[in-house]
């Protein structure tokens, strides 16, 4: 875990990929696509399992480490209504009986807007970009807002660092000055090159380490 | 796929559709079109030849200087040039190996150069570069390995030319650079062409000790070799071909072209999952072998091993690259393997940041260049 100050506010970059602000002992979770594996073999494309059994698995231990009582879903929570399956959900469904006493909010992302919100039986409060949480503004698509700093996903950002002779691109937090992208948590994601500006400050999951390039 | 009464069958018709589209699929890179604005077709040149070209590069193409404006759709548009340097599409040429018999003579005519006893045309116009770079370094005999060490700003290089072919080099290079990292951490950069290969590394390593201990040597190669190839994920790109023709990516419907650069990241991106969650997945053992057999020429490569394990290895150290060298390095296609931590390696590397963004504190809008990484040839966003 890194600490590191966004917004004023002082926050833990987790390598799980996840974000722990402790003064509301909230962790930040972006683009956790659940049900994306499950779509494509829904569709036909022979994918192996155990995706979401890692993605629950993850974010279990981000819980554990923080001891966060609060997750905030920033957007594209599930993936598509095809990847609704009852192995899948069965699968969340009881992951979050267990973590009952988790508070858990999602901001809807584009992919939600498809795919619908999640079982009510979730107990997962459900809400549209814009809303207002201390300095933050709880966002999907990253883009400065009215009313405070705001905290997106969507892009999936990884940058890319180059030394004499080689190159690495790296899944990234990604913090400029009036808004900040956190790196997707799904485990079959992709990312998107970002380059940060000048005064941005960069960090990059290297395996199980948090760190800082710019 | 649903078993029935003990039979497989395909439940799905647009399924069974997409499954019967990719069946003898010819992977190929993708042809991009090249018209000039006003419509006129001038032929095709492969996407990553153009991938390569920025608006107002200058290009020769059917006989005629052009102007590349922009890739729009799998089309490249195109003006007349004006009057200046342009570049030359190559095609894929350059990947088609030497023989063992042409490198066998190749090396016989260096050989009987030194000696003076030939005069064909052909060395009498890199006379000048043959003298050079045996004064620098040697030019060595068909009963010789020459080796080059090298030390630039790179970093340190190992150049070896053992004439065996670039695909024959390209699997050398990642198994030697393979059992070096395993003396020390190391993370190195390998380049290779016809005549020979280089392996850059920031720290030297000293190859006395390391040939007399085995680095040439041919045992466990083929685990050796398995190694290196993950390590420097050959067969990573290898997959790719093999997912398109499994229908693992879909290439979307003929008319509606995607670019080939989403389906890479995509057949990157399913073969970590695979690796990750089912290894033993019989498509990843066969790209495994498409590389060793395909690319590698793994029996030829074996051979190869063999012949220079029972060579003696001539061993310079040289102040700068030498003639023979230059080639190699240059060469634009290189591999990386490394033992390194990642963590070892961020440490010694820099962001890149965004050469058109003003420096200081300004305010980052939202890259519109920036796709949403979500629709790399997902089929549901």
């Amino acid at each position: 875990m890194l600490e590191c100050e966004v917004a004023g506010e002082k926050v833990l970059l987790l390598a799980e990929r996840a974000m722990f602000w402790p003064a509301r002992a909230t962790l930040f979770v972006a683009d956790f696509h659940l049900g994306k594996a499950a779509s494509f073999r829904r569709a036909g494309i022979p994918l192996p399992s155990g995706t979401t059994a890692e993605n629950v698995e993850r974010l279990g231990r981000a819980i554990d480490r923080t001891h966060a009582t609060r997750v905030t879903f920033l957007g594209d929570f599930l993936h598509s209504k095809q990847g609704r399956t009852e192995s899948t959900l069965d699968r969340f469904g009881a992951w979050r009986a267990a973590r009952a006493d988790v508070a858990m909010t999602l901001v809807r992302g584009n992919h939600d807007a498809k795919a619908g919100d999640p079982p009510a039986a979730w107990d997962m409060r459900c809400i549209d970009a814009g809303e207002v949480e201390g300095p933050f503004v709880l966002n999907h698509e990253p883009g400065p807002m009215v009313g405070g700093y705001a905290l997106a996903g969507h892009i999936h950002p990884a940058v890319r660092l180059t030394g004499d002779n080689e190159s690495l691109r790296l899944p990234c937090f990604w913090f400029g000055a009036r808004h900040g992208v956190l790196p997707a948590f799904g485990a079959f994601t992709g990312h998107a090159e970002v380059r940060p500006g000048r005064g941005d400050q960069v960090f990059v999951i290297a395996e199980r380490d948090v760190v800082r390039v710019a | 796929m649903l078993d029935e009464d003990g039979r497989y069958r395909v439940k799905d018709a647009s399924i069974a559709k997409r499954h019967r589209m990719s069946i003898g699929t010819i992977v190929s890179d993708a042809a991009v079109n090249v018209c000039f604005r006003r419509g006129k077709r001038l032929g095709n040149v492969e996407e990553s030849f153009i991938a390569r070209l920025s608006p107002g590069d200058h290009f020769i193409f059917a006989g005629q200087l052009l102007e590349f404006m922009r890739l729009d759709n799998m089309v490249a548009y195109v003006k007349p040039g004006k009057s200046g340097s342009a570049i030359i599409p190559r095609w894929d040429g350059g990947k088609c190996p030497l023989s063992s018999e042409v490198a066998d003579s190749i090396r016989e005519l260096l050989e009987l150069h030194i000696e003076g006893r030939e005069n064909e045309p052909e060395t009498r116009a890199v006379a000048r570069l043959l003298k050079l770079q045996h004064k620098w370094s040697r030019i060595p005999k068909r009963g010789e390995m020459l080796v080059e060490q090298v030390q630039t700003r790179e970093g340190h290089h190992i150049f070896f030319y053992p004439f065996a072919g670039r695909q024959v080099h390209m699997g050398l290079s990642a198994l030697l650079s393979w059992r070096l990292s395993k003396v020390r951490a190391a993370t190195f950069s390998l380049a290779f062409n016809d005549y020979g290969f280089e392996l850059v590394s920031r720290e030297r390593f000293e190859l006395i000790p390391l040939l007399k201990a085995g680095l040439l040597s041919t045992d466990s190669l083929l685990e050796d070799m398995l190694a290196s190839l993950n390590a420097a994920e050959l067969s990573k790109r290898q997959f790719r071909e093999i997912a398109r023709v499994a229908g693992l990516v879909f290439q979307g419907y003929p008319g509606q072209p995607k670019t080939n650069k989403q389906v890479q990241a995509t057949s990157g991106l399913i073969w970590e999952v695979f690796a990750r969650w089912d290894p033993a997945n019989p498509l990843l053992g066969q790209s495994e072998r498409e590389v060793l057999e395909r690319q590698l020429e793994f029996s030829r490569l074996g051979e190869a091993l063999r012949r220079i394990a029972a060579t003696p290895v001539l061993l310079r150290q040289v102040h700068k690259p030498s003639p023979f060298a230059f080639p190699i390095m240059v060469g634009r296609f290189r591999e990386k393997l490394t033992s390194e931590k990642l963590a070892d390696r961020i440490a010694r590397m820099q962001l890149e940041y965004d050469r058109a963004e003003p420096p200081a504190n300004a305010v980052t809008p939202p890259k519109a260049g920036v796709r949403s990484p979500e629709h790399q040839g997902d089929l549901f966003a």
